[in-house]
């Protein structure tokens, strides 16, 4: 086992247990939400882990398009000031 | 691994990073503490992953800079490690003649380790700085690729434990990389400055010297190309020469000309005429002229010679009369307006080199005989000298010229002695061994500022792209 192979297990290990977690978080949160009793602050944190656990699922969905995205941002600009410099 | 494999763990350490800030993002735990640590992680790795994807151009800016000091790292090292022989040699040398002296009865050994001594005081300093550069260089030139993979893989360690040493090993290669090919440079500019400094402070006596530049004008703008001027200190009698340049003007520039502070007399010599210029005494500082033009030379001067046309090529034409305009009607034909009191005798000479002559054309309004001619040499360059005897029935009379050119070549002289006549200075014997300890001192004192520079600048850019810390790797 590689280096780059133990840190792809380990991301994608990450990866499902993030969805897992995400689940879990998400189904707390709307069961403290959702929960028939009158504290406020506690119906609020629900609400806090429902939003959280959403927009990290968010992330969690474009984590490879992000990566992509920063890629082609770093050559285009590579490419585009080195070929500059050569031709002019 | 390969350097590759680096960039590629690098990259996965990333993508690693982000995954993680969002599983701490989305844990079902109400502690804001462990939570903040989400976004912070999520922005790393982002951040990360595009310096590790632009290193490569971040290495070709830092090599695109360094291409303009006209060194490589490779001419760097051969630099420091000539001057380390030099060093090497001399301190040799010096010590095999006091050794050889030694055994002669009598203190020869000893009188020459005396007049070795300056140099003795600056060598160890000397090669310190010079060593120091050397494996710093060295280090930047052999190890630059592994070292900036290595930063990028600290660099993306999750959770900012390898930041600080990561982003300050990028900034060290990508600093040193575009900065050392500059150290030849800067030497050179410290040392020239204490030398010429330490020149001028003791050649001077005291007295403040000035550096300037100006033009030397005729009547119509016109100006000489390759004269010389004089400045006369009316009072010590220095004499000060300098070439006036093909453009008309002069330049007195640092760091090896100057004129002290005086009262002058100013004359210029051209196609063997001495020609004395409207506002020949002048006092120096207080007709200079404060300007921004050159950096080497604050104030400027400007001369203009009465009576008296320069035209192109190596030209004059000088008269007893008043010219009050002059305009040049072609290249071959000039019109002259002169005052003068008429049926009065005034005479005209018209000097050029042998390519060119003038004559009067029959339009002008003057009578007029040529008086005679003659042929000279002034500093290797052939000149032709006509004297003219005119009169003229108007008070105000246009005279017309016409040239007649074989060649518009400018003949240049020969002024290679011609450059500066200072005074010179009452040097003493001491005074070279002083520039000597002061040159030694000041080439430690450059290498190690160069130094100090390159740390100062890798450890800004280290905090730039991250490290709260940042180190540098000589650093104790």
């Amino acid at each position: 086992m590689t280096l780059i192979e133990l840190i792809n297990t380990l991301t994608t290990k990450i990866i499902s247990i993030a969805w897992g977690i995400f689940l879990l978080t998400w189904s707390i949160g709307w069961l403290l939400k959702g929960a028939p009793i009158p504290f406020i602050r506690v119906k609020r944190a629900g609400q806090d882990l429902v939003e959280d656990a959403v927009w990290a699922a968010f992330w969690l969905a474009i984590g490879s398009t992000v990566f992509a995205l920063v890629s082609y941002l770093a050559n285009y600009i590579t490419e585009s000031t080195m070929s500059m410099n050569v031709t002019g | 691994m390969n350097l590759n494999t680096v960039l590629i763990v690098a990259l996965q350490l990333c993508v690693l990073t982000y995954y993680l800030g969002v599983l701490v993002y989305m844990l079902p735990l109400p502690s804001r503490r462990i939570k903040r640590w989400g976004p912070v992680l999520i922005e790393d790795s982002l951040y990360a992953a595009f310096l590790i994807s632009i290193l490569s151009l971040i290495l070709y800016a830092s090599d695109y800079i360094s291409s303009f000091s006209g060194y490589t790292l490779a001419e760097v090292i051969g630099y420091i490690r000539t001057n380390i022989i030099a060093l090497f040699i001399t301190n040799y040398i010096a010590r095999i003649t006091i050794m050889f002296l030694s055994i002669i009865p009598g203190k020869f050994g000893s009188l020459v380790s005396l007049l070795f001594f300056p140099f003795f005081l600056s060598f160890y300093a000397m090669v310190l700085a010079s060593a120091i550069a050397l494996v710093l260089t060295l280090l930047v030139h052999s190890a630059k690729t592994v070292l900036v993979s290595l930063g990028a893989l600290l660099y993306s360690i999750p959770l900012r434990l390898g930041r600080n040493a990561g982003a300050s090993l990028i900034a060290f290669i990508v600093i040193g990389n575009a900065m050392l090919p500059y150290l030849p440079h800067w030497v050179a500019f410290i040392l020239t400055s204490i030398s010429t400094g330490y020149i001028e402070s003791i050649s001077t006596y005291n007295r403040s010297v000035y550096n300037l530049w100006g033009v030397v004008k005729g009547e119509s703008g016109g100006n000489p190309t390759y004269a010389l001027i004089y400045f006369n200190e009316t009072e010590t009698g220095e004499i000060y020469r300098y070439i006036v340049g093909r453009d008309g003007g002069y330049y007195i520039s640092k760091p090896y000309n100057y004129l002290p502070q005086g009262s002058y007399t100013v004359y210029v010599e051209y196609m063997g005429l001495i020609l004395r210029p409207k506002n020949y005494k002048v006092r120096i500082p207080e007709d200079l002229q404060l300007t921004n033009n050159y950096i080497d030379m604050p104030y400027r001067l400007d001369f203009s010679i009465d009576n008296t046309v320069f035209l192109e090529p190596q030209i004059i034409i000088r008269s007893n009369c008043e010219i009050y305009n002059v305009s040049i009607i072609s290249s071959n034909k000039i019109t002259l307006k002169c005052l003068l009191t008429p049926y009065k005798s005034y005479s005209m000479y018209i000097i050029s080199n042998n390519y060119c002559s003038m004559e009067i054309n029959e339009h002008s309004e003057i009578y007029y005989v040529v008086a005679g001619s003659d042929k000279m040499a002034w500093r290797g360059v052939p000149v032709k000298i006509k004297k003219i005897d005119f009169t003229s029935y108007k008070s105000r009379p246009t005279i017309i010229l016409d040239t007649y050119c074989i060649s518009s070549e400018i003949i240049e002289p020969t002024l290679s002695e011609a450059y500066y006549a200072h005074p010179s200075p009452s040097y003493s014997i001491f005074d070279p061994l002083v520039q000597l300890t002061l040159l030694g001192i000041g080439y430690s004192m450059a290498l190690f500022s160069f130094i100090s520079l390159f740390t100062m600048v890798s450890l800004s850019l280290a905090r730039v792209i991250g490290a709260y810390y940042p180190r540098i790797l000589f650093e104790r």
